[in-house]
């Protein structure tokens, strides 16, 4: 019985976060319909921050807090210079997106070198849960994930600011001709997608390699649990991330990483056949 | 192919080589113009390293090691009368760029030796090129043996190598369970191939063995399976980030209090990203580490340092491709000829003096006998555990 519940908390914590590193990509993908294909680097920026910061002799929490302000405002500058441009046009997002990202990862080569950067640990301390030993940090970012995703719910769902960005969103003509700014909203929806990116990569930097790679580890995922639960909705978020994070964990546990792998990617395509739209998007037909 | 090659190039091989050398005898008659003679009859020699797409830190340090012996033996007049100069080309961590890379450096630079890459992918991919043109490659990276082919001269730590006389040490002090836990490929399971071998002949239990396909960032369920399984050592031949973010993981999950963490492949690289607890007490093997309490190895470390900046890693990597990079530049000097059979024939049978002890390259299977070491790190340096000296590897043409 400890065995199955190992595994279900072991669980819960890879969803949660990968839903922390989903979020950011669901309301500039999802929600905006902009593949971002530099979302992995915004994350990486996140997780840089944290390296200048401490490197200043900064403390972690400080940076946490400094990471989303710096890429809601890199978010900004993206938005201005490279996104508002082809907004309309979805294959050349692509395109341009993807050369952002290797244009930020070098820029990250130069200024930093290629090896990992050290990052402090901040709760090292590890608590014990049923018979095992569990580590703190863990939990400070599930709590962190489910407040985020609380948050971002009630912003878009129930505040006005959310409603008229989904407005803006659903019918852009429609929204501009009621007197709404579209231009503002497209701005503020990106950089707050940006700034979740930010967070998301300070957020995982004490338990994971910060290199220049980083970013790409997550993206493909966080990709997928969108696909699978759903283009723009939150909700569908939550249940692509659940199914993608949990199967994988399951199966790496009782198995290992390299059917986990399979099982994972087998059932992206089982479920985007059966629902092109993802889970929440009804089926076929 | 030939005529084909020759038709499309107007300024021919054979065309240039002529001029190179009517350039040469009017510098040897002392007609003028010395430093272009000795500039166009300068012997080429390739690098393939990666410097982008993953590997770059490990492509850097072995182009700073093959640049700093290249650089030496031009302030020392260079070789047979010539200046060596090195052509550097970026394999991009990826197979096919390296085949083309190899193709150019062969083709259009000329050059008598190539030396690199990193990973063994790349090497395969490249095998059957550097034998089609027989130039010989100068492998200077740690791999999994095997590799028996006249134009591929290794200076590489290899299985049988590392794990025959650390495993016995791992069981004497840390205990006899053992995990194994490694990235899917070739490297790893060769190593671990080894591992088992060694460590039941020891009189050590394998307790589990796992690999991990690259670019995984969760392993909590690698932790979790490792603490259950009760082993007192874990063997980690996981590379690169994803063994970083392996052990941060394994650190927080407070893994390292049951359990010694053996980590095959490391070294000073791996230090700047893990924090003093993280990287404390992880036990190692290598045929150099920077902190060596040797003459030679202090001497090898201010080297680097002088040239390449304080901050410059001094690691296996630099030392090897350094080390190989001297065979070849001797070996050129005995063949007496810059001629690609002769060097091969002249480069191996002696030994050089290493960041650690003396080193033979056979001429058997042109591997190196390399010494090896068993180190510690404790805050954040290398610490000696135990000095092996030289290990002979088995004779990689009969495996």
């Amino acid at each position: 019985m400890a065995a199955v519940l190992l595994i279900a908390l072991d669980a819960a914590n890879f969803t949660l976060a990968l839903l922390l590193v989903t979020l950011g990509l669901v309301i500039i993908f999802g929600l905006m319909n902009v593949i971002n294909m530099a979302h992995g680097e915004l994350f990486l920026l996140g997780a840089y921050t944290v390296v200048l910061v401490e490197r200043r002799g900064g403390s972690f929490w400080v940076a946490l807090l400094l990471a989303p302000l710096a890429l809601a405002v890199a978010g900004l500058l993206i938005e201005e210079l490279v996104i508002r441009h082809v907004y309309r046009r979805f294959i050349d997002t692509i395109l341009a997106t993807w050369g952002l990202s290797i244009s930020l990862k070098q820029a990250v080569i130069v200024v930093f070198g290629p090896t990992a950067q050290q990052v402090e640990n901040p709760l090292p301390q590890t608590v014990t849960i049923l018979t095992t030993l569990y580590p703190g940090y863990r939990l400070f970012i599930m709590a962190v994930a489910v407040l985020l995703a609380l948050g971002t719910f009630f912003l878009f769902y129930r505040t006005r600011l959310g409603l008229v960005a989904r407005a803006v969103i659903a019918n852009r003509p429609m929204a501009a001709s009621l007197g709404l700014n579209t231009r503002r909203m497209d701005r503020m929806t990106f950089a707050f997608g940006a700034a979740l990116a930010g967070l998301a990569g300070a957020v995982m930097a004490p338990l994971m390699s910060v290199d220049p790679q980083m970013g790409v580890g997550f993206l493909i995922p966080a990709f997928l649990s969108i696909l699978v639960g759903g283009t723009g909705s939150l909700l569908g978020t939550v249940l692509g991330t659940t199914l993608i994070a949990s199967a994988g964990t399951v199966v790496a546990s009782v198995w290992t990483q390299i059917a986990a792998q399979l099982v994972v990617f087998g059932l992206a395509i089982v479920v985007i056949r059966l629902f092109p739209r993802g889970l929440t998007g009804g089926r076929r037909g | 192919m030939w005529s084909v090659r020759t038709a499309a190039r107007p300024f021919s091989p054979s065309r240039r080589r002529w001029v190179q050398g009517a350039a040469a005898s009017t510098a040897a008659l002392g007609l003028g113009l010395p430093h272009i003679g000795r500039a166009a009859d300068s012997i080429k020699v390739g690098v393939l390293q990666p410097l982008s797409g993953g590997l770059e830190n490990l492509g850097q340090q072995g182009v700073q090691g093959t640049q700093l012996a290249i650089e030496e033996a031009n302030e020392a007049g260079g070789v047979l009368g010539r200046r060596l100069d090195l052509v550097i080309a970026d394999d991009k961590t990826d197979p096919k760029t390296a085949v083309e890379r190899t193709r150019e450096l062969i083709q259009r630079d000329q050059v008598v030796a190539i030396f690199g890459p990193v990973t063994s992918a790349n090497r395969d991919a490249i095998q059957p090129t550097i034998d089609r043109f027989k130039t010989p490659l100068f492998y200077a990276t740690d791999y999994e043996g095997g590799v028996c082919d006249r134009y591929i001269i290794c200076y590489s730590g290899l299985p049988d190598q590392w794990v025959s006389p650390f495993v016995p040490f791992l069981r004497q002090n840390y205990g006899d369970t053992f995990y194994l836990f490694g990235s899917d490929y070739v490297w790893p399971r060769k190593m671990n191939e080894a591992v088992r071998t060694a460590a039941e002949a020891a009189g050590g239990r394998i307790v589990g063995e796992e690999y991990t396909p690259f670019g995984v960032k969760d392993f909590t369920s690698t932790v979790r399976k490792i603490e259950q399984s009760g082993a007192t050592v874990l063997v980690l031949d996981v590379v690169g980030a994803d063994a970083i973010t392996f052990v941060k993981q394994f650190v927080a999950a407070g893994g390292k209090t049951k359990t010694k963490l053996a980590w095959l492949g490391y070294s000073e690289n791996y230090i700047p990203g893990l924090t003093r607890d993280e990287s404390e007490g992880i036990v190692t093997v290598a045929n150099f580490i920077s902190t060596l309490q040797k003459p030679e190895a202090r001497a090898f470390v201010t080297k680097v340092r002088k040239r390449f900046g304080d901050r410059a890693i001094v690691s296996n990597t630099v030392d090897a491709h350094y080390m190989l990079a001297r065979f070849f530049i001797e070996g050129v000097r005995r063949a007496g000829a810059v001629d690609k059979e002769k060097i091969i024939d002249a480069v191996s049978g002696f030994s050089l003096q290493s960041g650690n002890g003396m080193v033979r390259l056979r001429t058997e299977d042109r591997h190196a006998d390399l010494n090896v070491v068993i180190a510690e790190t404790r805050d954040q340096k290398q610490t000696l555990l135990k000095d092996l000296g030289r290990v002979k590897a088995s004779n990689q043409c009969k495996t």
